[in-house]
């Protein structure tokens, strides 16, 4: 017969479960403790200083003992109750915290079990809500009290993310021909693979440097001795085939990534998949997408050819890595991929620029910093230090360009930032997607009534540098009316 | 498509620079001072048994320069509590909650009471003694779009709490 659990009464976690607190807490201890358990070991080899030796070893034990008694006040400390349609979490010792989940916030129970929990009769509950992708809250149950809980909250309506019932249609939207792969690949961003090769030449030779007794200035040098003697078509030729070099893998990265390229679009959203051997998939519901960009590199702002981002709940937590763009290698997609989500503003929507006082902010710490560079390197021993001091331009010019670029088109019902510089870079929000408002000033800033806006969505956020004040604040309290509207 | 762009006019949109601040509890300046404090003897501890227990550190000269160093940044530390305090405020609207915060950056943060996920209330052991939680507020927007409001009295902390899971209920919605 099945236990009758009354979950409206504060219950804690099952004795069992401490194995499982104790074999983390373990796992934390020896995280910390290895680089005094190695400053042991090596000063037992070398016993010039037998004090030191009590000393690794009381801190040792000290924050192993520590680290080991607080998960378990922690463990002992978790309370859990189902008031009111409410999840109520009661936990912590030193810190007490109260946490509340309505049961409509909860997107998702998980239980789960590996070969411990399976051998200790308990699950790992996970709670999720939209937004985040780790778990908002997780702790351990018996099983039968983890399916109790798992159908005590699940009883209750809870939002749903989208799923796709296998009659539904799917149309395609967007299909990448073999000219296209080849435009998008020879148009990749070289210069990016070129310094990651270089980077990467740089590791490699210092890790050899034991074999061949050189490191990588070393290297360096040598190169420098071989091409101050050489010709300037040997020069040419050693930078041509760093540049063919870093095209080739940019272009063949660019083909494993989106290889096999397909869109479809269903009622409910939108269905992409891409890569040539590592195939990703991902569904982007139409509701849950918050804001939408595109951008264009350097070399591809001229053909054009660009990226679209959808940008959907949780988006934020995912690494680059893990993220499918859309390649838009004809302006004819662009309406199929606004279409659900809302129109690109025309020309004529009034907009805000930059304040010009960020140039000025640019002149200050682009100066401070080349200084700073340049004198550290000279005091380093670096003859040629003075040439750091090409950072001062550079950054002087980005940032006239991003000035120069930036614009935040404004409507009642969006707003759509370009904020490009050597790239084309555009972003589009609608004012019902956001979560949060922040306006923040430093003291530079302050002085000239000028402010940064923030506008957080469950997708990212997007900025507004350097407007004024005035505008900032009249935008915050619109974005607060269009989220109640 | 039909793509309408009409004008808007601001001025019957409620202000957040209008809103009546409230203050922190005093209790969380005490918090914060005896949190600075054992800090900062943990802090000159260690260095000091570093200093103790590495040979060559244990000079005069070294020894002074640690000091003034540590002495510098704990007293920037005490004012930068003591100025950032004069300036934590929270506002609590029908239909939104502002955070103001900062000395040096300042900022403050705006959340729709309907863009609320869910929320806990806290309190570390120095909070308990001086009667002072924290309110943390969850949005679908992760951690930076989150808003955590310290110095709350409990009863404060506890109405609101309850306050805004009752919208939550009434709202109904999710992102």
């Amino acid at each position: 017969m099945e236990e009758q659990i009354d979950f409206s009464k504060p219950q804690r976690q099952p004795i069992q479960a401490i194995v499982q607190a104790l074999l983390k807490s373990f796992a934390s201890a020896l995280k910390s403790i290895w680089p005094f358990a190695l400053a042991y070991i090596f000063n037992l080899k070398s016993q010039d200083n037998p004090r030191k030796n009590t000393v690794w070893l009381i801190l040792m034990l000290g924050l192993s003992a520590f680290i080991v008694g607080y998960t378990l006040i922690e463990f002992f400390y978790l309370r859990f109750m189902i008031r009111d349609k409410e999840l109520v979490i009661k936990k912590g010792f030193f810190i007490k915290r109260e946490l509340v989940i309505p049961f409509e916030k909860i997107q998702a129970i998980h239980l789960d079990r590996d070969w411990l929990q399976r051998l200790l009769g308990i699950a790992k509950v996970s709670i999720d809500t939209p937004g985040t992708t780790h778990t908002e809250e997780r702790f351990f149950l018996t099983n039968s009290m983890a399916k109790a809980l798992r159908d005590a909250i699940l009883n209750q309506p809870i939002s749903h993310t989208v799923s796709e019932s296998a009659e539904e249609a799917h149309l395609p939207v967007i299909n990448l021909s073999g000219k296209d792969l080849f435009k998008l690949g020879i148009s990749a961003n070289f210069l990016k693979a070129m310094l990651v090769l270089l980077g990467f030449a740089i590791a490699r030779a210092d890790d050899l440097s034991g074999i061949t007794g050189k490191t990588s200035w070393d290297w360096v040098e040598w190169i420098e001795e071989k091409t101050a003697g050489g010709t300037v078509l040997l020069i040419a030729s050693g930078i041509t085939i760093i540049l063919v070099v870093s095209i080739l893998i940019s272009f063949g990265l660019v083909i494993l990534k989106y290889g096999n390229f397909s869109m479809l679009q269903t009622t409910k959203g939108f269905h992409i998949r891409s890569g040539l051997i590592n195939v990703r998939e991902k569904l982007v519901p139409f509701k849950k997408v918050q804001f939408i960009s595109w951008e264009a590199n350097w070399i591809r702002r001229h053909i054009p050819y660009y990226l679209f981002h959808f940008h959907i709940i949780g988006d934020h937590e995912i690494s680059d890595k893990w993220r499918i763009a859309v390649p838009v290698t004809r302006p004819a997609f662009f309406p199929l991929l606004f279409q659900h989500y809302h129109p690109e503003l025309p020309k004529g929507t009034p907009f805000l620029t930059m304040s010009g006082a960020y140039v000025g902010r640019n002149i200050l710490y682009a100066a401070v910093f080349s200084i700073a560079a340049i004198l550290i390197s000279w005091l380093l021993g670096w003859e040629q230090a003075l040439w750091l001091g090409v950072i001062f331009p550079l950054w002087v010019i980005r940032s006239i360009i991003h000035r120069k670029n930036f614009k935040a088109a404004i409507s009642t019902e969006a707003i759509q930032i370009n904020h490009s510089i050597f790239s084309k870079s555009h972003s589009l929000l609608r004012w019902d997607k956001v979560v949060s408002v922040l306006v923040k000033q430093n003291i530079f800033q302050r002085h000239r009534r000028l402010a940064t806006l923030v506008l957080f969505t469950g997708g990212g956020k997007v900025e507004l540098p350097y407007i004024q004040l005035s505008d900032a604040n009249r935008l915050r309290d619109y974005a607060l009316y269009k989220v109640e509207d | 498509m039909n793509f309408e762009n009409t004008g808007i006019s601001l001025d019957g949109i409620p202000s957040a620079e209008e809103v009546q601040w409230r203050p922190v509890e005093p209790g969380l300046k005490k918090v914060k001072l005896y949190g600075w404090a054992i800090w900062w003897v943990i802090i000159f501890m260690v260095s000091a048994a570093v200093m103790f227990f590495i040979p060559g550190l244990m000079q005069i000269n070294i020894g002074m320069a640690v000091f003034a160093v540590l002495a510098t940044l704990c007293w920037f530390h005490s004012f930068s509590i003591r100025k950032s305090l004069m300036y934590k405020a929270f506002s609590i609207r029908e239909h939104d909650i502002l955070y103001r915060t900062g000395w040096i950056f300042r900022s403050i943060k705006a959340i729709p009471f309907n863009r609320v996920q869910h929320c806990s209330v806290s309190a570390g052991v120095l909070g308990r003694k001086f009667e002072v939680r924290s309110i943390r507020l969850f949005t679908s927007g992760g951690f930076a779009a989150d808003v955590l409001i310290p110095g709350l009295n409990p009863q404060t902390a506890t109405d609101l709490q309850e306050w805004i899971l009752n919208k939550i209920h009434q709202d109904g919605r999710a992102d």
